[in-house]
């Protein structure tokens, strides 16, 4: 797989390359032979097509083998009964309790560190996890305990904060779910759930409040696999102003090198005349002044010209 | 697709609940907190990684048992040793590092490679994997039904000959959306082998698939 570099490439070369530049993975020269290559060869254009097609359908939901419903619950309390080797029957009712709190909004270790000034009590599972479509389905409940007193005539009074545990199920464009999912995504406690949040709502993003969500996940988001996946989602409306802007800020402010690459692919990938770009343009022009990234100022140094834009600020 | 959540009623108001329980602390406190023993932030700390974990684990060892013990053994060795955890890199790649250790070890046991089962283990005991595939789609579409059940089949059969870094790369890549830069550095290896295990993994998918695209 060797290029002379500033040789023109064959069309064997050519082919060894597009997967990689699908992928953003060549770096500025072998793409930049690349893309003269394909200039001229409809034949390694075509190649390139079929080799998107194959990314597309890799990502598809069929490509995947999805990990059992339940297995991730088991794993986390195995994992919590080993950690506590000597609580009692840890494998059994308190594992269980400590892993359904970790599968809702509340965490655990929250509670736990709630216990250590009241007493928590799982006041018990009741008839299972039967599931029904958005009616009252038996539940449990865990409460903790808030306050006690005595009240005077040998009785104590005992206030409890109770909360309780609901199942919803129901297919993705449903609007109960989508409200569920776009709330989720903003759970601050639970960086997994907000990712398996992100990545469910992704196929809804013709909708404004998901893309609004996917937007504010990708700008806000602390953890970088939300904020990726959440560039993913945005994928498809990379056109459109409110996904450009998101992405010009990201450009200039994410941590990560691999979003703001992503941001910069995107933005190119989509390019509107010079004049329709003056936000993209003057991020771009910054990014060259301060990015530390090779790529990304090259990306950025690429785009500029296509533009017919300066490379700087006068 | 079935989305488990609670609510008392009021997402709103747990959410509020939540947020006062977050303190706000981002990675690198958490890590700190867990080094000097706080379970609360460790717990946490390993949440925001644990389901990408398994399905790494269960993609590439195909196996649920597998999958739990590489789980288990992964955040242990994360527990046991995040004291020496430096920050010289960053948490998620000393993690993967951990994981892709641990999967090929798995991996190379059990010579997956060229023992790749037809049937899979599962909670109600074994099953033919294509049987699964089917099934699972049975009240979706006849004909997609049948495109999405040979197109699983085909990338599985694909994946299952691969080699066990081919796969791991071919995994990380286009699953986790990790560089390849990343890649190598979680395995080992310099970038350049990366990519060309990528290119390997590529060239057989598309051979394999080429009737779909």
């Amino acid at each position: 797989m060797s290029l002379r570099e500033g040789s023109n490439m064959n069309c064997e070369e050519a082919r060894t390359q597009l997967s990689l530049y699908l992928l953003s993975e060549l770096d500025f020269s072998r793409e930049e032979l690349l893309e003269q290559h394909l200039d001229g060869c409809p034949a390694c254009r075509e190649e390139l097509a079929r080799e998107k097609a194959l990314n597309a359908l890799l990502q598809t939901e069929d490509a995947r083998l999805e990990v059992p419903a339940g297995l991730l619950s088991r794993c986390r309390a195995d994992f919590a009964a080993q950690l506590a080797p000597g609580a009692p029957e840890a494998g059994n009712a308190f594992v269980r309790w400590w892993n359904r709190l970790g599968d809702i909004v509340i965490p655990p270790a929250a509670l736990f560190k709630a216990a250590g000034v009241a007493a928590l009590v799982a006041a018990g599972f009741f008839a299972g996890r039967s599931q029904q479509r958005f009616s009252e389905p038996p539940g449990w409940t865990a409460a903790r305990v808030k306050s006690v007193e005595a009240a005077g005539d040998g009785q104590i009074r005992v206030v409890l904060d109770e909360t309780r545990q609901r199942e919803v199920s129901g297919a993705p464009e449903e609007e109960q779910i989508q409200r569920l999912l776009l709330a989720a995504v903003k759970d601050p406690t639970d960086p997994g759930l907000r990712v398996e949040s992100v990545q469910m709502l992704r196929g809804r993003s013709e909708s404004s409040e998901v893309r609004q969500a996917l937007i504010h996940a990708l700008e806000n988001d602390e953890n970088d696999g939300v904020r990726l996946k959440a560039i993913e989602g945005l994928n498809r409306f990379a056109r459109e102003l409110d996904t450009r802007r998101a992405l010009t800020r990201v450009l200039l402010r994410d941590a990560n090198p691999g979003i703001r690459t992503q941001a910069v692919d995107l933005l190119m990938q989509n390019m509107a005349p010079a004049g329709l770009e003056q936000e993209t343009v003057g991020a771009m022009q910054e990014v060259l002044l301060r990015e530390e990234n090779g790529y990304i100022r090259l990306r950025c140094q690429k785009a500029l010209a296509e533009m017919k834009a300066s490379p700087g600020t006068f | 697709m079935r989305l488990f959540w609670v609510l008392d009623g009021n997402p709103q108001a747990v959410r509020a609940y939540a947020i006062q329980t977050a303190a706000g602390m981002d990675e690198s406190d958490l890590i700190r907190a867990a080094q000097k023993g706080d379970r609360d932030a460790f717990e946490r700390l390993i949440r925001g990684y644990d389901q990408s974990v398994l399905r790494l684990a269960y993609n590439l060892l195909r196996n649920e048992e597998d999958a739990a013990d590489i789980y288990q053994e992964a955040f242990l060795r994360v527990h046991k040793n995040l004291n020496s955890f430096r920050f010289d890199c960053s948490f998620h790649t000393w993690l993967y590092r951990i994981v892709t250790n641990l999967c090929l070890d798995q991996l190379r046991k059990k010579k997956v490679r060229r023992e790749e089962p037809s049937v899979v283990e599962t909670s109600d005991g074994t099953r033919d994997r294509l049987d699964m595939v089917h099934e699972e789609r049975a009240a979706s579409d006849p004909q997609r039904n049948v495109l999405s059940g040979q197109l699983r089949d085909r990338i599985q059969n694909v994946l299952g000959s691969l080699t066990v870094r081919e796969r791991m790369v071919f995994e990380m890549r286009h699953y986790h959306g990790m560089r390849l830069r990343a890649i190598g550095e979680m395995l080992g290896t310099t970038e350049e082998a990366a990519k060309n295990c990528l290119f390997r993994a590529t060239q057989k998918m598309r051979v394999a698939l080429g009737d779909f695209v």
